[in-house]
């Protein structure tokens, strides 16, 4: 089998992804901030933030193990899409200044961000945690897969398909990781979540009417 | 084999205990935290299984069945311990073991048991492919050997040494060699055996 992260980047295309990436984060943080009249929902996501790159660094020594895949997706169906993008891009990034940045770190924040895009655009229909579970086995091997192209910048694209059927026992660790993540988190991460997307008129209301 | 039959069972009576001793929400979640962990641990065995399936080369009309589908047309050197041998490190099937050293898979369905190291193409002499691909394990697979007129001599292999009127034969290709480890010339294919026979 081929291993992982061996494309070794020139200067100057790290440059250009690490620049992609900051923008990537610069232009949704912007979005957030434009939509936002309160900071209540950016405190959820850098907790959320903290709470990823924390859990993905802690858990490596146990493959594709890590709560990031729930914590986009949860964010992607309460919050939004372009949330769970800056969310993707950010944890990506600052995770694997840890565990080894490269070209993978383009695949990882794309795959995270089509995850937490695909909950925002059925979060109306993820209502029971049957769905959520349901769905959250569907992202581990989407994001797995969609990692894998990064192989095809090392070999060439015959070696594409045993590869992915090498890492099926690979994929099998990360849908068993977000089955217990997405039971553990969902009510908790969905109880913060749903305080951040109360406006500052329903917060202030809330107050006076606890006089 | 067994020990996944063993994990799984675990598995299951963690999943029992949690299921009388939990309530609703926490049962699923003690239940879910098992099986992940029960998973963690079967992992390396069902990799090593599920690359045994996948890579295994299963045409017995090639000269390489049985091995890695990668060693196809490359050298390889495979040792067969004695069924009445528990060796440490290699009684649980046939090990197969790569150039860099990796195991690539254990096929504990092989008759024998042992080492397989494969995937080479630069030998030419069988002594040094003995002498150089064993040394990828170290002393796990250490061979002892005595200089004498027809060339080296094998004493022992992998801590077996052969008492009586037993030894360590070698075959290439299939065949009993001919000549000693020492004047064997190899082919860009060749695969060497030693296993214990009698005279």
């Amino acid at each position: 089998m081929p291993a992982y992260h061996v494309f070794e980047m020139s200067n100057l295309a790290g440059l250009l992804l690490n620049l992609f990436l900051l923008g990537v984060i610069s232009w949704n943080l912007i979005m957030i901030e434009k939509r936002v009249n309160q900071g209540q929902k950016l405190i959820i996501l850098s907790i959320c933030a903290i709470f990823g790159i924390a859990g993905r660094i802690l858990l490596s020594p146990i493959p594709n193990v890590q709560p990031v895949t729930v914590i986009v997706l949860l964010v992607g169906i309460r919050m939004g899409a372009k949330e769970s993008i800056f969310l993707s891009t950010i944890i990506a990034l600052f995770s694997n200044l840890i565990l080894g940045h490269g070209i993978w770190t383009f695949y990882q924040a794309a795959a995270w961000s089509i995850v937490g895009c695909l909950g925002a655009l059925f979060s109306e229909k993820l209502n029971s945690l049957n769905r959520l579970i349901f769905i959250s086995i569907l992202s581990a091997i989407l994001f797995n897969w969609i990692v894998s192209i990064s192989i095809l910048h090392s070999v060439g694209f015959d070696l594409f398909l045993p590869y992915i059927i090498a890492g099926i026992p690979y994929d099998l660790l990360h849908v068993a990781g977000n089955i217990t993540f997405m039971i553990w988190l969902s009510s908790p991460l969905s109880e913060i979540m749903s305080r951040g997307n109360i406006s500052l008129g329903e917060v202030e209301n809330e107050q006076i009417s606890h006089y | 084999m067994t020990d996944i039959i063993a994990i799984v069972m675990t598995g299951l009576a963690l999943t029992a205990f949690a299921g009388t001793y939990f309530q609703s929400k926490n049962r699923l979640q003690a239940i879910s935290v098992i099986w992940l962990v029960t998973l963690i641990v079967a992992t390396p065995i069902i990799n090593s299984e599920w690359n045994r399936i996948n890579n295994l080369l299963l045409d017995e009309e090639k000269s390489h069945y049985g091995f890695p589908k990668e060693w196809e047309d490359k050298q390889v050197m495979c040792i067969h311990f004695p069924d009445d041998y528990t060796s440490t490190e290699f009684n649980d099937g046939r090990h197969h073991i790569s150039s860099s050293g990796e195991t690539i898979f254990i096929d504990t369905f092989w008759n024998e048991s042992g080492v397989c190291l494969g995937g080479f193409v630069e030998y030419s002499n069988g002594f040094d492919f003995l002498l150089n691909s064993t040394n990828i394990l170290d002393e796990k697979l250490l061979v002892n050997y005595t200089e004498s007129s027809f060339g080296p001599y094998v004493n022992s292999i992998g801590g077996f040494t052969p008492t009586g009127n037993s030894y360590w034969a070698l075959y290439h290709n299939g065949a009993m060699s001919m000549v000693g480890i020492g004047d064997l010339e190899l082919n860009s294919n060749s695969i060497i055996l030693w296993q214990v026979d009698t005279w």
